[in-house]
């Protein structure tokens, strides 16, 4: 190799000399740029991530954090707007509650429950005529709107007899099943826009139906099982 | 005067040209190494610098991320929350009759007793109303309440009869907004 190198002619060795330094620089510069810049940049990507994460995370956490004394209430008044199972039966027995209430006498109280709608609401339609002074009977109409769960009214035939005001009506009521998953750790999470708020403040005033739960009764020994 | 002696053998010299060339190209040469070496080292240092922050990150986000999970619930909470309201402005948005009834209901409840309401059907979209009217002020106030701005959009007389026994009998089919 060396004796090769000898046996150049003096100009062509002399640039070899002279261009050999020039040309490992440009190689190291093209596989240094290549190599070197790339594992830069994928650094630089992977904190821009990280860096985002950190402020999502932050807020998210901030957010929960504020929330978490109030959401407990917040979540029970929503279900109880929109029940996560059948309410065909809180229904109907809010509706009893306030036709009572309201000196109207409920009659044919029919329940049906539809399919599921594209957004995820079940349906109930409840059906009944409601028989009262013509005060009454709208008061009650009135008051339909204002109970738990969110109920609307369909249709309302009304007819007068005998000074009293006897209303068939169609109400339908919804029900959801609960969100099948939760966002990712790291996906961000908003506050309640101002329009939800609004709504949640309404549906915190409306009437919720009242439960009664039955203790179990203790046991009892019939004293004289084949007496009379 | 200084003589320029070139005491090179005549195979081991090179033309003028060519060496001022090959000066060229070893200044470059040496110019290059210094700047790649810059140039690592810059990259190195911005590599190394690069990697401590993001160390730095991902410890910070692993605690974030393990004091999001301690807050679990509350998410849940809220992914709840905004289902149902989503769910209740769908709701929200549905038809419903009360406003009609809203509407109608300033007039059944100060109709006087000359007027009888036979049948009114209320739904989300009209009012259907028969009526019979006994006296003509009546019914001139009857059909004053529709003919008012702001209750309904049209207002359709369906049927319109009189009979001297028991006065008028109206049907009308009344549009809201």
């Amino acid at each position: 190799m060396n004796k090769l190198f000898k046996d150049l002619p003096e100009s062509v060795r002399q640039t070899l000399s002279a261009g050999t330094p020039l040309l490992i620089v440009v190689i190291l510069f093209v596989v240094a740029g290549k190599f070197g810049v790339s594992k830069v940049l994928d650094l630089r990507s992977r904190i821009t991530a990280a860096d985002n994460s950190t402020t999502i995370l932050t807020q998210k956490l901030q957010l929960l954090q504020e929330v978490s004394p109030t959401i407990a209430t917040s979540t029970s008044v929503s279900t109880s707007a929109v029940p996560v199972a059948n309410s065909s039966l809180i229904v109907s027995s809010q509706l009893k509650t306030l036709a009572l209430a309201d000196g109207v006498v409920l009659s044919s109280v029919k329940s049906t429950s539809g399919a599921a709608t594209a957004n995820g609401l079940h349906q109930v339609a409840v059906s009944f005529t409601a028989q009262g002074p013509q005060s009454s009977v709208f008061n009650f109409l009135n008051d339909i709107s204002k109970i738990a769960p969110i109920t609307i009214i369909d249709k309302i035939l009304l007819s007068e007899n005998a000074g009293n005001l006897s209303t068939d009506l169609s109400v339908k009521s919804y029900w959801a099943d609960l969100p099948k998953t939760i966002p990712l750790i790291d996906a961000p999470i908003s506050d309640l826009t101002s329009a939800e708020k609004e709504t949640l403040a309404k549906i915190a005033n409306l009437t919720q139906p009242t439960f009664t739960t039955l203790s179990p009764s203790g046991t009892n020994t019939n004293q004289s099982p084949f007496g009379q | 005067m200084p003589v320029k002696l070139n005491l090179l053998p005549p195979e081991l010299s090179v033309s003028k040209s060519l060496g001022d060339l090959l000066k060229t190209v070893r200044i470059l040469g040496v110019i290059g190494i210094a700047a790649f070496l810059v140039f690592a080292m810059g990259v190195l240092g911005f590599f190394v610098f690069n990697t401590i922050s993001l160390s730095g990150l991902n410890a910070n986000v692993a605690k974030l991320k393990s004091q999001v999970s301690a807050q679990e619930k509350s998410e849940q909470q809220v992914v709840l929350l905004k289902d149902r309201l989503s769910k209740i402005a769908s709701i929200q948005k549905m038809p419903n009759s009360i406003p009609n009834l809203v509407a109608s209901e300033p007039f059944l409840t100060g109709l006087s007793e000359d007027v009888t309401i036979s049948q009114i059907t209320i739904d989300s979209k009209s009012v259907d109303l028969s009526a019979n009217i006994q006296t003509n002020s009546e019914l001139s106030s009857f059909l004053q309440f529709f003919k008012s701005p702001g209750s309904f959009q049209n207002v359709n007389l369906m049927s319109f009869g009189f009979s001297p026994k028991s006065g008028y009998s109206v049907e009308i089919n009344a549009v809201t907004k």
